[in-house]
């Protein structure tokens, strides 16, 4: 039995340089060196219609600046529209959007609000019928896209393979606190880095929510598994992203990420809000590897078996770690050698996170230092690391057994 | 619609899991967070140990104990030969002594002896030299009557026979006038030699005869100063071996009366208290052991004795190796022994 323990120790310290590897080691060097994994796409012909899709929850003014960057895109203003609808806000968000709508016209900004607070996806379902595009973009309320988001999504499409595209998403309130810095560093290392090894594959596992572009027919053919989606009966609604994603690639066709294509988002300044979204996007991606294996072989038929492994080793990886971390922490007899196994996570997790910083800030230096992490902070950031702790043993385990909870957390009508 | 029925159970068969599994992770980390602050405040835990004899240290007690008591009849042996070797040495100073004295008070009555002798000898030799005084008298008469004799010899008045025989009687007088001188002096001699025969019994050194004595008495002070260096030196050993067995019984003592020795025969209950904690452990004090290691406590037995020794053992929770010292328990519940904690004095929480 101690011999086991031993192992399961041993095991737990390596696996974490084992996810971090997987995840962005050699992802890195795949975005570096390996040219097609970013795919050529300018625009050729002529500039097909664009439906942005955007559902508002909460978001105040800032869904005015959001219809403004969209309205600054480099794309023809003929070819474009906004379809924003307010899911029942607590709110003046449907007040701004009235603004926005009389501010650029009804052609272009078209702002509705829903009876009754519906979710996300009903709120896109809702848009997609009232939208006209042959090219769909579903964002967050609180997104604020760069002048060639829309052109860089769109030139993928010219790859006719391609069901779906999504965009780098980076953080706008990057030194508001040390929570924001930790995610603006994941952000950057899940979306520049981390997705270029399924970019080679095609495969995709996850375009965000806050960035989704999507062929409008394929879209059409989806929304009704979307809507429809529960879990032994129980109504889910969050995770669609996810969920959309999967569904495209299962249909035989390919999702790629554009690093090129970046918008910025305000991610949660608090340990609540932080931790809720995290346990949505934990259900859900949990969710997910279920459905997976549970359908393992059509999915290796469609996948094929690397980028099958490519998309679900490293997600079952940290699944299975935080079992193990817990396994380790809980049931090792010695409590100075459990402190001293999540110290040495600690410390390589923290180290990590340093020379993320370095690379993050090198490459954000074209958006300018309000972009960047400030150099004072720095050495701050290996503290982040002590989320990742209680995110592997808490934020797993309640995920796990919480599958019954399809809600956001964060969406629902919040009475004044 | 047939299968809600089984979607409902699955459903409720997964939340009674998740609430179950849930609760248990949670109640394990606040436990496990509330206990680690606990045994960072709290000052009268202890650790239960089992002491048994088949346990490496216990095993190892009993040659060092042994060891311990062989050297103790060693040295026990080793003091009844230094008695007697000391009674030995005393009863030949005591004989020396005697003998001493007894040599002593002869040659005191050889000087007076040899003193009155003498005087005696001196008194015969002053007659004697009266004698010969006036022996030497009749001898000048004598030398007259020679030429007489010759003188009537010639003149035919005696025979030459009585002129011979008169010369006889002549040189008979003076053949005893010298053996008189002769005996004189042996007896001035004698009474010489005695005279010196005192004096050098009285410490003076003229009479090698009398000097014997006089070098044997010496001889005999010799042998006195050797056997009183012996004696000092048996009475060393002796107060030497007396502390080292005074030494090694104490620790004997100690080691016989520690809960290893005892383990020796048989499982001994014993409580590791840490130094942080000792200031509660007490003769008398009750011990308690409690459920889940701190709540709902009751008393299981009371401290008989604390060691002085210092022991290592691990913390309960952190594992880490303390110091501190032992005590044997009297428990009224065996069972706790058992446990992995216990408090000295009273209740954790007072629950």
């Amino acid at each position: 039995m101690q011999q086991l323990l031993d192992g399961l120790v041993v095991i737990t310290y390596t696996m974490p340089i084992f996810i971090i590897t997987m995840t962005f080691g050699l992802p890195l060097w795949i975005r570096l060196f390996v040219k097609s994994v970013v795919k050529e796409n300018s625009i050729q012909g002529a500039h097909p219609f664009v439906s942005v899709l955007l559902p508002t929850y909460n978001e105040g003014e800032h869904v005015l600046h959001t219809v403004k960057s969209i309205m600054a895109c480099d794309w023809p203003l003929d070819k474009i529209e906004v379809i924003a609808i307010d899911d029942c806000s607590a709110d003046d968000s449907y007040e701004w959007l009235k603004k926005a709508e009389l501010i650029f016209g009804n052609n272009l900004v078209k702002a509705f609000k829903n009876e009754t607070n519906s979710g996300k996806h009903a709120t896109l379902s809702k848009a997609l019928k009232i939208s006209r595009g042959e090219i769909l973009i579903c964002i967050d309320s609180d997104c604020i896209f760069e002048p060639s988001v829309i052109k860089e999504l769109v030139g993928c499409f010219k790859h006719k393979k391609i069901g779906a595209v999504g965009g780098s998403i980076g953080i706008h309130n990057v030194n508001e606190n040390l929570i924001t810095q930790g995610q603006a560093l994941i952000y950057w290392a899940s979306f520049q880095v981390g997705k270029m090894v399924q970019n080679l594959t095609g495969k995709v596992g996850c375009i965000s929510g806050c960035l989704f572009a999507i062929r409008r027919p394929l879209f059409e053919s989806i929304e009704k598994e979307i809507s429809e989606r529960s879990w032994f009966g129980i109504g889910i609604r969050d995770g669609e992203d996810r969920y959309m994603t999967h569904e495209i690639l299962m249909r035989g066709w390919e999702t790629y990420i554009n690093p090129n294509a970046q918008c910025w988002t305000a991610a949660p300044n608090s340990l609540k809000d932080l931790f809720l979204q995290q346990l949505r996007w934990r259900r859900s991606g949990l969710r997910d590897i279920f459905w997976t294996i549970r359908r393992l072989s059509p999915h290796i038929r469609i996948y094929g078996t690397v980028a099958l492994l490519i998309t679900l080793v490293p997600e079952t990886f940290t699944t299975i770690w935080s079992f193990l971390l817990i396994i380790a922490i809980f049931f090792i007899s010695d409590t100075t050698q459990a402190l001293a196994l999540i110290s040495k996570s600690m410390i390589l997790y923290g180290t990590a996170y340093i020379f993320l910083a370095i690379f993050f800030n090198s490459a954000m230096t074209k958006y300018g230092p309000s972009k960047q992490i400030n150099a004072s902070s720095l050495i701050k950031l290996p503290a982040v690391a002590v989320w990742h702790l209680t995110d592997a043993v808490f934020g797993t385990m309640l995920a796990l057994f919480t599958f019954d909870n399809g809600t956001w957390g964060t969406r629902e009508t919040v009475k004044k | 619609m047939k299968y809600l029925p089984v979607q409902k159970l699955i459903i409720s068969a997964y939340r009674l899991t998740s609430f179950i599994v849930l609760s248990t992770v949670l109640t394990l980390v606040i436990g496990y967070l509330l206990l680690l602050i606990f045994y960072t405040v709290n000052t009268s835990w202890a650790a239960p140990l089992v002491l048994s004899p088949s346990q490496t240290r216990v095993m190892s007690f009993q040659p060092q104990v042994a060891a311990l008591a062989l050297n103790l009849n060693k040295q026990k042996g080793e003091l009844k030969t230094a008695i007697l070797v000391k009674k030995n040495i005393l009863e030949q100073l005591i004989n020396l002594d005697t003998v001493a004295i007894k040599m002593e008070e002869a040659m005191l009555a050889e000087k007076h002896k040899a003193l009155s002798t003498s005087s005696t000898l001196d008194s015969l030799v002053a007659s004697k030299n009266e004698n010969i005084r006036q022996s030497d008298q009749a001898l000048a008469e004598l030398n007259g009557l020679g030429r007489q004799i010759d003188d009537e010899l010639a003149a035919k008045l005696i025979t030459s026979d009585q002129a011979a025989q008169r010369r006889i009687s002549i040189q008979s007088s003076r053949n005893a006038f010298t053996e008189l001188k002769t005996s004189t002096a042996q007896l001035n001699v004698q009474s010489g030699q005695l005279k010196d025969f005192a004096s050098t019994l009285g410490g003076k050194n003229k009479s090698l005869l009398a000097l014997a004595p006089t070098k044997q008495l010496m001889e005999l002070d010799v042998l006195k100063s050797q056997l009183r260096l012996q004696l000092i030196t048996s009475e060393q050993n002796e107060e030497i071996v007396r502390k080292a067995m005074a030494s090694d019984n104490r620790i004997l003592q100690i080691a016989m009366s520690s809960p290893y020795y005892a383990a020796l025969w048989a499982a001994t209950p014993v409580l590791f208290i840490p130094y942080d904690n000792l200031d509660r452990a007490k003769k008398g004090q009750a011990i308690y052991n409690c459920w889940l290691q701190i709540i709902f406590c009751s008393q299981v037995g009371t401290i008989d004795e604390v060691f002085e020794a210092e022991e290592y053992a691990k913390h309960p929770l952190f594992k880490t190796e303390l110091k501190g010292r032992m005590a044997t328990v009297t428990f009224t519940d065996k069972t706790a022994t058992n446990s992995a904690v216990l408090f000295i004095g009273s209740k954790p929480l007072f629950i």
